[in-house]
């Protein structure tokens, strides 16, 4: 098949043939759609797994490798075929926009070359994607997040700077630091005007999704507790029926059923005596101690030694942990996906200098690309150490956009003499390096010039900056606006120098 | 009778004399002339033809009288090209820097259907001539002027096909290169490979088309190359050094092939090429430029004006003889012997404008001077060696 589209190419659409387009973005395309699938298969979940379970992530790594790997053979097996033929250095004819098209054509390539991470984060997230429907995920995190308010957890802080109303007697006997240091958290709150301890049930937190935000978050916490405060013991008895379903789906144990769980933990009006249920069986990552030295509340836990290790069990427990860790997953994929603008704008960039590379490679020589290769690093070098002792970014940033611009005019000039390449081929090679740099540069400079002049860092409070600098919140806000500019501008530059290049090229040798 | 009629009727006698290598070449030749895909069709059809039917020669000269009158009929009626100059320069000076050597100034003119022979010693600026032609040197003053339309520097080397003495490597299949060159050049998607076909066997290559590069001689190195520039379809085409490497009937092959090229009655090109072979390139060129440390003396001296009187060349014999120096020196005396040089194993005599080759036939056999090899260079480029 390759064949005969080669074939085809050959004699209708040359440039696309010379660039072995067809099965090189085929093959690179079928790389992809493995690295796919090894995601799909590695995304998984485990619903066992809690994230104190060794390994879950070890696949990354190895992943990572590969696809550098894969990236490199490929690419240099691609560049094989397609450097045979340069129809550029052998004067066939050319139209204006040909060499970008090359450009655009080699960029492709190298981007469907360097997204084997995408596709392998992307076959990830589609896998945990697959297992319910957004609007289902969500419901489901809802009732998790409803059951772990009745789970051991964290409890809201509820500090007093009065210290003298909370502990009056101390005050004689400390020093002033003291009572710095003696800021404590009351030991009750007030909610919907009845007075509740610290560490009562109103008290509770419960787990967040990445499908709310703080305010549905807060919101239902409000709508538990009035349940509670409004005694409608029956809208909370079918939270825990809910949860126990979806833990009983994933074949998770839990040693109580909803009944049970609502005698621990309902003790109406103060919810002050309940019960803490254990969010797992045991605990994994504590200090055991066999003397059992570390004061526990026995009618909540207790000690077990199995097969030799002393372990923490709890007497009352649903598989919060697991679940909380399987749905975080589930919630993120949806909410937070690994495929994202931005992973795509770095996979992107890389490419742009990947394909920058090539196409200089393509349109001057070897040796002028090996010479600009040492020329551009020496004087990075250079202009570094002198940035550095300095102690000047400016510098650096300054001397690299006006070497740009000195590398800009002088090819423009070359190109208009008519008088020989001179030195140009190293020269174009070096322009076209820096070029995707210029906008991030001219960006960092001119933030910092604008940071410097208006005396921004002087300034501390974030609101007040905001308001006194909106140029710099301009910039800040919208970096990642301007990196997708910065490549219009990457197309604009490149399309104006592949036609300057062909003429460059035309130009005698010396 | 034009310029076709005539080749016309050059191959007609080729036909006559069953001499059918050449005949096949000019065939090929004729046939890319019509620019004519159905053509292209049929002539391919008759070289698969004629492998099958090598030993039949009835057949094979009724099927050749047959295409010739096919290719006639065609191409009576197609204009004939008009000789235009192509490539003038005037007061062209080359120097590389602070470096000795400079070549020029050199004036010449270059038409279409002509070839321009370099000769010269090495190091004496044949190389830096060609590559100014073609615009790989510019010229560090006076002028190259090309008579026809381009858009820039780029668009007019796609024009103008140099051919260095040491070539690139060609990677992958022949054939598939050529085939690129074809498609990069717009021929047609439907006469890419018809035409392909055609120029290798054209250029007797069929056998290595799927050679490697690195597989084939020098001399078929150098066809490919060729094969490559038909293609191309140049303005001019400037080639260093061809015969170098190439055996003597190699050459002589070589040589008629630029001929017949650079002669089509209907897409002549300008040919410039540069050798050591002398007397090969002087009997294929039209022109011969001898250069000399970078300076330049003309084989045939352009008239200017219609009074001026052309100057008269001495007459110069190279010849070989077992006779010494001396002896050869007191018989030439009789005919007013300029001088008399050895040089290399062969002698170098020069006598006044008056004498003519026949006077020194005449005392050669009246005094039965020994001669194993003689050859008139008076018109030749080979004086310009000796003096």
């Amino acid at each position: 098949m390759f064949k005969n589209i080669q074939k085809y190419l050959l004699i209708n659409q040359p440039l696309l043939w010379n660039l072995k387009i067809v099965p090189a973005s085929l093959i690179l395309l079928s790389i992809d759609i493995i690295f796919f699938i090894l995601g799909y298969l590695n995304g998984s979940i485990d619903f066992h797994e809690t994230n104190d379970s060794y390994g879950s992530n070890t696949n990354e790594g190895i992943i990572i490798f590969f696809s550098v790997l894969v990236s490199i053979l490929s690419t240099i097996i691609w560049i094989v075929y397609y450097f045979k033929n340069n129809a550029l250095k052998s004067f066939y004819p050319k139209n204006n926009f040909s060499l970008f098209k090359e450009w655009l054509l080699i960029l492709l390539i190298c981007f469907l070359n360097c997204t084997y991470i995408i596709a392998f984060n992307f076959g990830k997230d589609t896998r945990v994607r697959g297992y319910y429907t957004e609007s289902e995920a969500k419901k489901r995190c809802e009732t998790l997040s409803q059951g772990s308010f009745f789970i051991e957890g964290s409890y809201s802080q509820h500090y007093n700077n009065d210290n003298a109303v909370a502990y009056p007697d101390d005050m004689t006997t400390e020093t002033v630091e003291a009572v710095v240091d003696s800021v404590k958290p009351k030991d009750h709150f007030y909610y919907r005007g009845n007075r509740y301890l610290n560490f009562s049930l109103i008290d509770k937190n419960i787990n967040s999704y990445s499908f709310f935000d703080f305010k549905e978050d807060s919101l239902r916490k409000i709508k538990i507790k009035d349940w509670l405060i409004d005694n409608k013991k029956e809208e909370i008895r079918t939270i825990f029926k809910n949860y126990l379903a979806i833990a009983k789906e994933h074949n998770l144990k839990a040693n109580i059923d909803q009944n049970k769980w609502l005698d621990l933990i309902y003790d109406y009006p103060k919810f002050e005596k309940y019960k803490n249920v254990g969010n797992q069986e045991f605990e994994v990552s504590y200090d055991y101690n066999s003397n059992g030295q570390i004061k526990i509340d026995s009618t909540e836990q207790y000690y077990k030694t199995v097969k030799g290790t002393t372990m923490l069990f709890n007497r009352y427990y649903v598989p919060e942990k697991q679940l909380n860790y399987a749905y975080d997953k589930i919630a993120q994929s949806w909410n937070n996906p690994s495929t994202n603008l931005e992973s795509f704008l770095i996979a992107f960039f890389v490419s742009i200098g990947l394909s920058l590379l090539l196409f200089s490679f393509r349109v001057t020589s070897g040796k002028n690309w090996l010479i600009a290769v040492v020329s551009l690093g020496i004087i990075n070098i250079v202009v570094g150490i002198i940035s550095a002792f300095a102690s000047s970014e400016y510098f650096y940033f300054g001397i690299i956009l006006l070497l740009f611009i000195a590398l800009f005019i002088y090819f423009l000039v070359v190109i208009s003499n008519k008088k020989g390449k001179g030195i140009s081929g190293i020269t174009l090679n070096a322009l076209l390096w820096i070029l995707p740099f210029f906008g991030p540069l001219l960006y960092a400079l001119v933030l910092k010039i604008a940071k410097e002049v208006s005396g921004y860092n002087l300034v501390v409070d974030i609101g007040l900056r905001e308001k006194q600098f909106p140029f710099i919140t301009f910039l800040k806000e919208y970096g990642m606006e301007l990196l997708w500019l910065n490549v219009l501008f990457i197309f604009i530059m490149m399309c104006f120098l592949s036609r300057k290049i062909k003429q460059w090229r035309g130009i005698a040798e010396g | 009778m034009n310029e076709f009629e005539k080749q016309y009727q050059e191959l007609q006698n080729f036909l006559k004399f069953e001499d059918f290598s050449i005949l096949t070449k000019r065939i090929i030749d004729l046939t890319l002339d019509t620019e004519d895909v159905n053509q292209y069709k049929k002539t391919n059809e008759f070289l698969i033809w004629l492998d099958q039917n090598e030993t039949n020669i009835e057949a094979k000269k009724d099927k050749y009288q047959e295409i010739l009158t096919n290719l006639h009929a065609t191409l009576i009626h197609k204009p004939l090209a008009e000789k235009l100059v192509l490539v003038s320069t005037s007061g062209l000076v080359k120097n590389y820097g602070s470096a000795s050597f400079g070549l020029g100034p050199i004036e010449m003119e270059l038409h279409q259907g002509e070839i321009l022979g370099l000769v010269g010693e090495n190091g004496n600026g044949k190389t830096t001539l060609l590559r100014t032609l073609c615009g790989e040197l510019y010229a560090t003053s006076g002028k190259v002027n090309y008579n026809f339309k381009y858009d820039d520097n780029y668009d007019l080397r796609t024009k103008l096909v140099y051919i260095p003495q040491r070539t690139d490597t060609w990677y992958g299949s022949m054939f598939e290169n050529l085939q690129f060159t074809a498609s990069s050049y717009g021929y047609k998607p439907e006469e890419n490979e018809l035409i392909v076909e055609l120029i290798i066997a054209r250029l007797g290559l069929r056998k290595f088309r799927n050679h490697s590069w690195k597989s084939l001689s020098s001399g078929y190195k150098m066809r490919f190359e060729l094969a490559r520039m038909l293609l191309r379809k140049p303005k001019i085409l400037l080639i260093d050094e061809p015969l170098a490497n190439l055996d003597i009937l190699a050459q002589q092959t070589v040589l008629e092939d630029f001929r017949a090229i650079a002669k089509s009655p209907f897409r002549p090109i300008g040919i410039v090429l540069s050798s050591q072979q002398l007397y090969e390139v002087e009997k294929t060129s039209d022109q011969v430029i001898f250069l000399k440390h970078g300076t330049q003396k003309n084989l045939h001296e352009k008239i200017v004006a219609e009074n001026e009187v052309k100057v008269a060349n001495n007459l110069v014999i190279e010849f070989e003889s077992s006779w010494s120096q001396s002896d050869l020196g007191e018989r030439f005396a009789k005919l007013n012997m300029i001088s008399l040089q050895f040089n290399g194993g062969t002698f170098i005599v020069n006598f006044p404008d008056s004498v003519s080759v026949y006077d020194f036939m005449q005392l050669v056999i009246e005094d039965k001077i020994p001669l194993h090899y003689f050859r008139n260079i008076s018109n030749s480029t080979r004086r310009f060696f000796v003096s």
